[in-house]
C-alpha cells in the first residue's frame, strides 16, 4: 500500500513534468494562435482582445498554473467579450477552434481508440503467445520456421503497408468487410466488429510478431533451466511441464511487455486511425498538430502520459504477483 | 538374480560439430536396494551423464545411448519416453546439485512436492499438501505446514536440499540418485543432510547412487564406490577397500591430495599434474596415461590399448583399470603412497 502510493506520487511528478515540459514547447512555438484567430481583416485592437480571451497576454507561468488549477478545480473561459464558458474538472483545455473543450474531444475519441487496443491487444497477445509457444516447441522444424518468417515479416513490415494491402484485398476486392471507419458498438454492435477487423489485424500481425519472437526466446530460455529438468525427473508429461513450469516463468517478462505496449496504445493509434480513418485520440492529436489547436495538443499529450505512466504502475505491480522474488518495498 | 540396478555397456555420446563426445563410455554397475553406491570423478568424468541416462532424461535429446540400464528388469534404454515418465518420480528419483536453481521459483516449496506425489497418485490436492507437509516434517524442517507455503528463495541452502529430498522421496522411490547433494553447502549442513539421506535410506530401504566429487562425502555413507576417469569405471570396490587399499595411480592422486590434521603444514600438497581429457579426443590406450606417474614402470606401452577392468584377485570384488601387473601396485602402493597417507 505504501509502495503504491509512493509510486502514484512519482506518476503525478512525472506527469507534472512532462505537462510543464509540453506547454513550454508549444507554447513557444512561432505560431501565433491569436494571429491565426484573428484572420484577414484584423486591427491591433481586435488582436489585443483576442490576445486577452486566449490569455496569452499572461506569463507563461500564470498561463501554466491556470491550467493545472484548471485539472483539478474546472475553470471558465472568456468567450468574445462577455460571454463565459464553463470547464469542470478535470478540465484539460478549451478548444476556440473547434468551440469544445478538451475534455469532451477526448471523451467523444476514447472509445474508438479503445476500441482498437481491446481488440487488437487481445488478437495480438493470443496469436503471438500461441505462435512463439508452438516454435519453440518445435524448434528447428518446418513450423518453427515457418513462424520466424512470419515474425521477421511482421517486425519489418510497417501498418500503413499491411493496413493498405489488407483493405485493398478485403474491402476493394473481395467486398468481405465494410469500407473502414468507427461506429459506436452500442448503436450497431456488427457493423462496429466488421470495421474493426481489419484495423485489429493489421495491428495485431505486426504486434504479434514481436510477442511471438519473445515467447520463443523466453520458452527456450526456461527450457534449460535446471527446475525444468526436476520436473521431468518427476515423471511430470512433456504437455503438463511445458504448459505449467515452462510457460509461467517465461510469460512474466512478456506480461510487462504487453502492459507497456497497451499503456501506449489507449493514448492513441496515429498510424492506424489514420490509414482505416477512425476517429481515436492519434487522430485528435495529429489533427490538432496540423491546426495549431494548442489546447488541444497538450491535452491530448497529458492523456496519452497519464496512460503510459498508470500502465508502468499496474506492470509493477502485476509483477510483484508473478513473480514472488520480487517484492514491493 | 539380477541385483536391482544393473548398468552394462552403458554408452552416452554427444554429437557435437567439433566431434563426437563420449562422455560415458562402457559403463557397467550394479547396486542393490538398501545399498548406497558411490560414483565419484571429477567434473567431465561422466558421473551426471551416467545419472541422467539412468533416469531417461536423455531420451528425445540429441543425445546417443546405447547399452542396457535394468531397473527391476525393465530397461530404460529401450523403453519409451511414456514407459520411462511412469517410472520416474515413483520408482526411481533424483535430488539434483543445486537446490535453488532445482526448485522452480514461481511455484511454493509444498506445491512443488505435492505436484511430484500427485504425478503419481490419484488423490485430490488437499491429501498432496497433507503429503507434503509430512514429507517436509519427515526431512526436518521445522513448522512444516507454514514452510509448505513459502517459495524456494525464502528457504536456506539447507532447507532447499531438504526440501529437494522431500520432494524426492514423497513416491517412496526405489532408487535414489543424488547428484552432488551437498556441494554448495556448509560443512555442518553437509554432514547433517548425509546423515538424513543415511535415516531416510533406513526407513525406505532404497538403493542410492550417490554422485559427488567429494571422497569424503563417500567415505561417510557409500557401501561400494565406482572411480571414473573420461567416462570409464576405472577402479571399484567397496569403500572400505577402495579408500584403504587403492589401486588405480588416479585414486593415489586423489588420496594425496587430501589435506590431513596431523599433516606438515608447510609442505605443499601433492596434486595431480595435468588436466582432464578432452571427451572428443580421449588419450590413447589407458585414458590417464598423459597424467600417470608411472608410466615407464608399466612395462607395456600404455597409449597402445585400453586396460580391462579386472579383479586384483580372483574373486574379489575389488576391480582396477590399469596396465601396472598387481606385484607392481602392491609395491608402488607400500612404498610411495601409504607412508604419506
Amino acid at each position: 500500500m505504501r509502495y503504491l502510493i509512493r509510486r502514484l506520487i512519482g506518476g503525478g511528478v512525472v506527469l507534472t513534468i512532462v505537462s510543464a515540459v509540453v506547454f513550454g514547447v508549444f507554447y513557444i512555438l512561432p505560431a501565433d494562435p491569436a494571429r491565426l484567430a484573428c484572420g484577414k481583416s484584423c486591427t491591433p485592437e481586435l488582436m489585443a482582445r483576442i490576445r486577452h480571451t486566449l490569455e496569452i497576454d499572461q506569463p507563461l507561468a500564470t498561463q501554466y498554473g491556470r491550467f493545472v488549477k484548471g485539472i483539478f478545480v474546472g475553470r471558465t473561459y472568456l468567450k468574445g467579450t462577455t460571454a463565459q464558458i464553463k470547464c469542470p474538472s478535470p478540465c484539460l483545455g478549451y478548444s476556440y477552434q473547434t468551440d469544445a473543450t478538451v475534455t469532451s474531444l477526448i471523451k467523444d475519441r476514447l472509445p474508438a481508440t479503445l476500441s482498437i487496443a481491446a481488440g487488437a491487444s487481445i488478437l495480438w497477445l493470443f496469436v503471438g503467445l500461441l505462435t512463439g509457444v508452438i516454435s519453440a516447441l518445435r524448434r528447428g522444424t518446418w513450423v518453427d520456421k515457418l513462424a520466424q518468417g512470419f515474425a521477421l515479416g511482421g517486425a519489418s513490415l510497417q501498418i500503413y503497408f499491411v493496413g493498405l494491402v489488407l483493405q485493398f484485398i478485403f474491402v476493394d476486392k473481395l467486398n468481405l468487410l465494410p469500407s473502414p471507419g468507427y461506429v459506436s458498438p452500442f448503436d450497431d454492435f456488427g457493423g462496429w466488429f466488421m470495421q474493426m477487423i481489419l484495423p485489429w489485424t493489421t495491428l495485431a500481425f505486426l504486434l504479434s510478431a514481436i510477442y511471438a519472437r519473445l515467447t520463443r526466446a523466453g520458452m527456450l530460455e526456461v527450457m534449460s533451466e535446471d527446475y525444468i529438468r526436476t520436473a521431468r525427473a518427476k515423471g511430470l508429461t512433456k504437455s503438463r511441464v511445458n504448459v505449467k513450469h515452462v510457460l509461467r516463468a517465461a510469460i512474466t517478462p512478456i506480461v510487462t511487455v504487453f502492459g507497456l505496449d497497451l499503456g501506449q496504445l489507449l493514448g492513441g493509434a496515429v498510424i492506424t486511425e489514420y490509414v482505416f480513418n477512425i476517429p481515436g485520440l492519434g487522430r485528435l492529436a495529429t489533427d490538432a498538430v496540423s491546426n495549431v489547436d494548442l489546447p488541444v495538443i497538450v491535452g491530448t499529450v497529458m492523456f496519452a502520459a497519464f496512460f503510459i505512466v498508470i500502465a508502468n504502475i499496474v506492470v509493477d505491480l502485476l509483477y510483484s504477483v508473478l513473480d514472488p522474488k520480487v517484492r514491493l518495498q | 538374480m539380477t541385483p536391482f540396478l544393473q548398468v552394462t555397456d552403458l554408452k552416452v555420446h554427444f554429437p557435437t560439430e567439433d566431434g563426437l563426445v563420449k562422455a560415458v563410455d562402457g559403463l557397467s554397475f550394479s547396486v542393490e536396494k538398501g545399498e548406497t553406491l558411490g560414483i565419484v570423478g571429477e567434473s567431465g568424468s561422466g558421473k551426471s551423464v551416467t545419472s541422467l541416462a539412468i533416469m531417461g532424461l536423455q531420451k528425445e535429446t540429441r543425445a546417443q545411448v546405447s547399452g542396457q540400464i535394468l531397473l527391476d528388469g525393465v530397461d530404460i534404454v529401450a523403453a519409451s519416453e511414456a514407459e520411462v515418465r511412469e517410472l520416474r518420480g515413483r520408482s526411481m528419483a533424483m535430488i539434483f546439485q543445486d537446490a535453488l536453481a532445482a526448485l522452480h521459483p514461481y511455484f511454493t516449496v509444498g506445491s512443488q512436492i505435492a505436484e511430484a506425489y500427485r504425478v503419481h497418485n490419484r488423490v485430490s490436492k488437499k491429501v498432496a499438501q497433507a503429503r507434503a507437509i509430512e514429507m517436509l516434517d519427515r526431512v526436518g524442517i521445522p513448522d512444516p505446514a507454514k514452510r509448505a507455503g513459502s517459495f524456494p528463495h525464502q528457504f536456506s541452502g539447507g532447507m532447499r536440499q531438504r526440501a529437494m529430498i522431500a520432494m524426492a522421496l514423497s513416491c517412496n522411490p526405489s532408487l535414489l540418485i543424488a547428484d552432488e547433494p551437498t556441494t554448495a553447502l556448509d560443512v555442518t549442513v553437509q554432514a547433517q543432510i548425509l546423515e538424513l539421506l543415511g535415516d531416510l535410506q533406513k526407513e525406505f530401504g532404497s538403493a542410492i547412487i550417490l554422485i559427488t566429487h567429494d571422497l569424503g562425502v563417500v567415505a561417510e555413507i557409500a557401501d561400494e564406490i565406482l572411480l571414473m576417469y573420461a567416462g570409464k569405471a576405472i577402479e571399484r570396490g567397496t569403500t572400505r577397500d577402495l579408500l584403504s587399499n587403492p589401486q588405480h595411480p588416479y585414486a593415489w592422486g586423489l588420496l594425496s591430495s587430501i589435506p590431513r590434521l596431523e599433516g606438515d603444514p608447510t609442505v605443499k600438497l601433492p596434486y595431480i599434474e595435468g588436466t582432464p581429457p578432452s571427451l572428443i579426443k580421449v588419450p590413447n590406450g589407458c585414458a590417464f596415461n598423459p597424467r600417470c606417474r608411472y608410466v615407464d614402470r608399466a612395462g607395456v606401452d600404455c597409449t597402445a590399448v585400453i586396460p580391462e577392468l579386472l579383479q586384483i584377485a580372483s574373486g574379489s570384488a575389488h576391480e582396477v583399470r590399469c596396465h601396472l601387473d598387481n606385484a607392481k601396485r602392491v609395491g608402488i602402493f607400500n612404498s610411495e603412497i601409504r607412508p604419506s597417507l
